[in-house]
């Protein structure tokens, strides 16, 4: 890379609330947003709860979508007029189809985008990316890429994500839902839990965060994005896809693996994504324990937002140099034990690995560094 | 940089065929003729037949492409990237799966619908029918410049060092269950797919030259679509 990119601002809104630093708070806690589901009828099904915002669903009438990504726009604003944005939102057409089709737009991905722009008074330009449930990691790795090219000076990633009865039926009917809340890295772990989320994140190369005395958060300094090839939903066991996007990530960054200080996981809590990404990291760090969490036992899966928030959390841990609980977790699997705790967990702070894996077989992976 | 065209594949409703033979227009309106699966592969690809159409135009062009740039064998996994452009993504396969969760309050929701329910999917199919491991995601897209985000992001990971080569097209099937049509939709459907490359077998003579963060052919001109590449 050339540029060297930087986060220089950061918001999210989970099922904890609207705040990345009330949400960092609560997850450092333990706290779980999992609960029964109130916005539709689960009555037929099997599986009753996921994380939603209770704020959100009091709204009727209304782009459920736009007003979570609100929370993270107004929190994010002002941004340079100049900025590219890229929306990694993946179902945002879901209550439009459910609505019969009289919803005007936003419903195409790129009505998001252009919305977004509205929102922020800058000019609309950028694009959309879906990568499922990798979407906001694929976002945030592009647009590192376009800074680093020098495409361009900055960019704002961001998504929303909901709870609908469309994606919850459909994760239901695919048997991957857990009755419980998800515990992921459990020994015991039975499904993923569903969760609202939005993310914005604000990407700057160093003189547009000068210029804008913006005080940069973090550094994205390597990333790396790759298929499995293996099935349109089920990961391939051994890890091949998130193996060579974790190590695409660190040859970029010309890191070692023996460097990596913590690992924010995608732990969706299922059993095949859990026991794949313990065998990506047998294989990429061997048998080295270091600080490896999820926190998705406290904000469910946020799907195309989920990487993004991920990314937000992983910055505050480098801050606070601990990461949060793995909430949910009983008894860890034995390949996790000595890796992930129902306990906060200290590291050094300098870097943290984050990655998702997503339907399509696709893998994604980020590291970040500490200003 | 300079980048080669190693091979394209398009499906519309002129019908469907190879960059290298393309001698008229392919470019026209009405429904895209999908071709059958014994046209393109050359094994089974069990499920084609009962892709969503969606899955099937993009499958099939994204073969044509391989075929055309001599990639279309492989016996092991290699690092290719895709890269779809779309605008209505999976759409209809959307509504076709909500369809299956109104009775009994989604009791009877189809698993095999929801799994196409993402604009992604037809990337892992053509992944693991052609043992793609490069860099894989979906751009949005606009109707006056069909494919160029995909072509855009797949000379940007190129240049990156990401991978070498990488299919990249659009797609957008039509529009059967969907009520309404995008304000802009010039009701043209289909898919067009090349392989770009950074690699030095040229089949194809022609270069893309990425310039200035944007695409323009070895004649200078400025590439705005993908249509302008076939």
């Amino acid at each position: 890379m050339n540029n060297k990119v930087y986060i220089s601002k950061m918001a999210i809104c989970t099922g904890l609330g609207n705040g990345l630093e009330g949400n960092w708070k609560k997850l450092l806690e333990g706290q779980t947003a999992i609960a029964p589901i109130g916005h539709f009828n689960t009555d037929r099904l099997d599986y009753h709860e996921a994380s939603c915002l209770a704020e959100l669903w009091e709204q009727e009438n209304v782009n459920h979508t736009c007003f979570l990504a609100k929370m993270t726009l107004d929190a994010i604003k002002p941004v340079p007029a100049e900025t590219v944005i890229v929306w990694t939102g993946i179902k945002g057409n879901a209550e439009f189809i459910k609505s019969g089709q009289t919803m005007p737009p936003p419903y195409l991905p790129r009505h998001y985008r252009s919305w977004v722009a509205k929102e922020l008074d800058i000019p609309d330009r950028g694009l959309e990316i879906n990568a499922a449930c990798a979407s906001s990691t694929v976002g945030l790795a592009l647009g590192a890429q376009k800074i680093a090219q020098g495409s361009c000076t900055n960019v704002l990633v961001c998504a929303a994500d909901l709870v609908t009865r469309f994606v919850h039926n459909g994760f239901s009917a695919l048997k991957a839902l857990t009755a419980q809340t998800c515990r992921p890295f459990d020994r015991d772990r039975d499904g993923l839990s569903l969760g609202d989320g939005a993310v914005a994140i604000l990407l700057t190369d160093e003189a547009t965060a000068w210029q804008n005395q913006l005080e940069p958060l973090a550094v994205i300094y390597g990333w790396g994005i790759a298929n499995d090839a293996n099935h349109i939903t089920g990961p391939a066991r051994d890890g091949s896809g998130l193996v060579l996007a974790i190590e695409n990530a660190l040859t970029m960054a010309s890191m070692k693996a023996g460097e990596v200080e913590a690992f924010c996981a995608h732990g969706t809590g299922t059993v095949y994504n859990d026991g794949m990404e313990l065998t990506a990291v047998e294989r990429v760090f061997g048998e080295r324990r270091f600080p490896i969490f999820s926190i998705k036992g406290s904000i469910g899966h946020t799907l195309g937002a989920a990487g993004g928030i991920e990314t937000a959390i992983s910055v505050l841990a480098m801050r606070e140099k601990q990461v949060p609980p793995n909430t949910g977790l009983q008894q860890a699997e034995e390949r996790a034990i000595g890796r992930v705790s129902d306990q906060v967990q200290t590291f050094a702070g300098n870097n943290i690995l984050t990655s998702n894996s997503g339907f399509g077989g696709v893998n994604a992976a980020i590291l970040l560094e500490k200003v | 940089m300079e980048l080669t065209i190693l091979g394209g594949g398009w499906v519309t409703a002129a019908g469907y065929g190879l960059l290298s033979e393309v001698k008229e227009d392919i470019f026209i309106q009405g429904e895209p003729i999908i071709p059958p699966a014994k046209a393109i592969f050359s094994h089974p690809l069990v499920r084609y037949g009962r892709f969503d159409e969606y899955t099937k135009l993009g499958c099939a062009a994204i073969a044509l492409a391989l075929k055309d740039a001599h990639l279309h064998e492989a016996t092991e996994k290699r690092a290719l990237g895709v890269v779809v452009s779309t605008i209505y993504e999976c759409f209809e396969s959307d509504i076709a799966y909500h369809q299956t969760t109104i009775e009994e309050d989604g009791l009877y929701a189809s698993p095999n619908l929801f799994s196409y329910t993402l604009p992604g999917i037809v990337i892992g199919e053509a992944a693991i029918y052609f043992k793609l491991t490069g860099p894989t995601f979906t751009v949005g897209d606009t109707f006056s410049g069909k494919g160029y985000n995909a072509l855009l992001s797949a000379a940007d990971l190129i240049r990156s060092g990401s991978c070498h080569t990488v299919i990249a097209g659009w797609l957008d099937s039509p529009n059967r269950l969907l009520g309404k049509k995008a304000e802009d939709d010039d009701g043209l459907r289909g898919a067009l797919f090349v392989v770009l490359s950074d690699e030095q077998k040229t089949r194809l003579s022609k270069k893309v030259v990425i310039k200035d963060a944007q695409l323009w052919t070895e004649s200078n001109q400025m590439i705005t679509s993908i249509v302008d590449l076939f």
